[in-house]
Parts: C-alpha cells; structure tokens; sequence
C-alpha cells in the first residue's frame, strides 16, 4: 500500500494526474486548498460576497456548499423541488438538503416547480423532448431570480471538472461559437444576471465523490431519472477512457482552453445578443418572452 | 462473493483483486469508488472472501 505524503499513514487513495497520495484524514483538506487556488485564480470571490448555492442533494453540489463555508464565506443554499417522481428522486434529494444544512448549519432557500406554476418536470418532460435542457433554464432562471430578491451577489454551481470538459467537447464536437465564447469558470454579473462561479471546475467527479465519501456527506447516490440516456454520459466515459490511459490529460485540456481564452480576453465578450425584459415576468432575457414563461404557457395551455 | 454496487447486492465468483471486480462490472476505472471493509482502494488490491466490498459508481449526466 501507498503511504500518505503528508502524514506517511497507509493509504488507497492515489491520485494519478498528480502522482499523490493522500489519506482519508489527509485528502479533503488538499481538496479544499485545490477549490481556493482555483477561486483566487479566477478572482472568483471575495469573503464580503454573498453568495448563492444551487444545491441539489448531489455529491458536487453538497461539497461545494461544504467547502466554501469552510473557506469563511458567507454561503446559503437554494434547492429547487424539480417534482421528479420516480424513484421518489426529488423528495430524497429535498431531506439530504434539509438535513445537511442541518449539519453545516448554513441557511437555505426552497423552490418548488408546483408553487412556481411550472407543475413539475415530470409533466415538462411530456411536452419538452429536450427535458435537460428545459430544466436547465428553470434552475439558472430561478438562480438569478432568488439571487436578485435575496440579496445574493454571486451564484456558484458545483460543476466538476469532468462536467465541464463534457460540455468544452461537446461545443468543439458542434462547434458551437457562442457556447465556447461563453464557456469559462466565471462569468460576470450585468445586465441583470448575477456572477456565476464554478468552483470545483479543477476537482474531477471522482475526487469529488471521495471528498464527500471522506467527510461523511450524505448525498443522493441516484442518477436524475431523464439524464439516463444523456449523451454527456457516454462523453464522460469515453473522455474517462482516455484519461486513464493518459493521467491528467482532461485537466491539461480544461486548462489551455482557459488559458488561452484568459489570454485572448474571450470570457468578458459573452454574447452579442441584445437583453431585453421578459413581458410576462420582467426578468432578462433575449427573447420577448423569457424560456421560463414559455414552459409555463405551454403546460398550462 | 456478494458485493454492493451502487447499493445493489451483486454476486461476483471469486475476485482475487479489485481490478478483476472492475472488469466483471465492465466499468471505466476512472468512474468508479472501490470500498474494501469500508475504506477507498487501488485497483491492485488483493479481496478475500470475508472483505465487505461495495462500488460506487461516481458518474452523472447533467
Ligand atoms: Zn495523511
Ligand atoms: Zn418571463
């Protein structure tokens, strides 16, 4: 067995890109170093920030809240109660929520797609072939909506690093310029959006999982019942695929996409498309009617 | 041996290592936790038939 390099204890945690081993005592407190060196790279915070959480009972998302309270910042959580049935999925993931406030003691907002008009996703998923995508607008929506009401300056996200190479090669493979102009760890606030940070977008998913597994994080271990067939998926096992045979080979990718979109001050440019007010809601959008309302309309019609 | 995959028992004839757990499963290494009595492994670690061994499967889509 490999020793740990801090404290010479036996240990089964090696991680390969970094040729490090750590143990289960040793390894959240370098996972937490990991998370503020990428935060002060970015300039992601500052400690008199008040920031937003998007937890959703997951491994990621839990850790990140965890994490952050631990560096001192002045975090809450939102859960959103997407309404998903099966399984029994959205009411599982509430009480791993509730409960983990609980035990960090940091305060938290719920949404409920039922309150909201929105039904559920259950419902959404019948008439939206694309249901990821139409959940997708219904989180960032309500983000940037509690953010604005409550106060909050900054909104993080826990997407890991294998969620974002997933999505870097999902925009190459499509070519999608406008996703790639936008695709960086932090985007600024304006024109009525929040911040959007992504701390945890140099932690892989598997280092998260055993950040969570090693601080006792009760999280929801079930796959959201309509990502099943996602294409991500397949992305992530393949480019999982090549990071075993290459060690550190997605950060190496992550890492120059950044670097070089950093160089060419390619993150500030955002999108060209002019903002305008939802004329239903109010909130900021590029179309006339934001997404949110859209979805609204279409399943109470 | 009976082990725990993702919660679920699985039946598993004779692993001597993790690896030949992991290639039973068909699993990405990379995508996986491996628990021996409670604690995370390396792949080349040897199980017996006494060890409570349980996999957690870390990749989601989303
Ligand atoms: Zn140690
Ligand atoms: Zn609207």
């Amino acid at each position: 067995m490999r020793k740990c390099k801090f404290c010479g204890k036996e240990t089964g945690i090696f991680l390969r890109e970094h040729r490090l081993a750590l143990c289960e005592d040793c390894y959240p407190g370098w996972i937490e170093k990991q998370v503020d060196r990428t935060i002060k790279k970015f300039n992601m915070l500052n400690k008199d920030d008040r920031l937003l959480v998007a937890v959703s009972g997951g491994k990621d998302s839990l850790s990140l809240w965890q994490i952050l309270k631990k560096l001192g910042y002045n975090v809450s959580g939102l859960y959103i109660d997407l309404g998903i049935k099966h399984n029994n999925y959205s009411e599982l993931s509430k009480e791993k929520v509730i409960n983990f406030s609980k035990k960090i003691d940091s305060s938290f907002y719920i949404i409920s797609l039922k309150d909201e008009g929105l039904d559920s996703i259950d419902r959404i998923s019948k008439i939206y072939r694309k249901t990821c995508s139409a959940c997708g607008a219904i989180k960032r929506y309500y983000m940037n909506k509690i953010s604005v009401k409550e106060g909050f300056n900054v909104i993080a996200t826990g997407h890991n690093m294998d969620d974002e190479v997933t999505t870097l090669f999902g925009n190459l493979i499509q070519w999608d310029e406008s996703y790639l102009d936008r695709q960086f760890p932090v985007m600024p606030s304006g024109d009525g959006f929040a911040k959007k940070v992504k701390p945890l977008v140099f932690i892989s998913e598997k280092q998260s999982a055993m950040y969570a597994l090693t601080t006792g994080i009760d999280y929801i271990m079930d796959e959201c019942p309509y990502s099943k067939h996602a294409t991500s998926i397949s992305y992530k096992e393949n480019l999982n695929m090549l990071e075993s045979k290459h060690p550190g080979i997605l950060r190496f990718f992550l890492n120059n996409f950044f670097n070089s979109k950093s160089k060419k001050g390619l993150q500030i440019e955002g999108s060209k498309l002019e903002i305008k007010e939802c004329k239903i809601c109010g909130a900021p959008t590029y179309l006339d009617i934001c997404k949110v309302c859209k979805i609204k309309e279409n399943i109470n019609r | 041996m009976t082990i725990l995959y993702n919660k679920k028992e699985i039946n598993i004839d004779n692993p001597k290592s993790v690896i030949d757990i992991i290639n039973i499963l068909k699993v990405i290494p990379n995508t996986v936790i491996v628990l021996k009595n409670g604690k995370i492994v390396e792949l080349n670690e040897r199980v017996n038939p006494e060890d409570k061994i349980e996999v957690i499967k870390v990749i989601s889509g989303g």
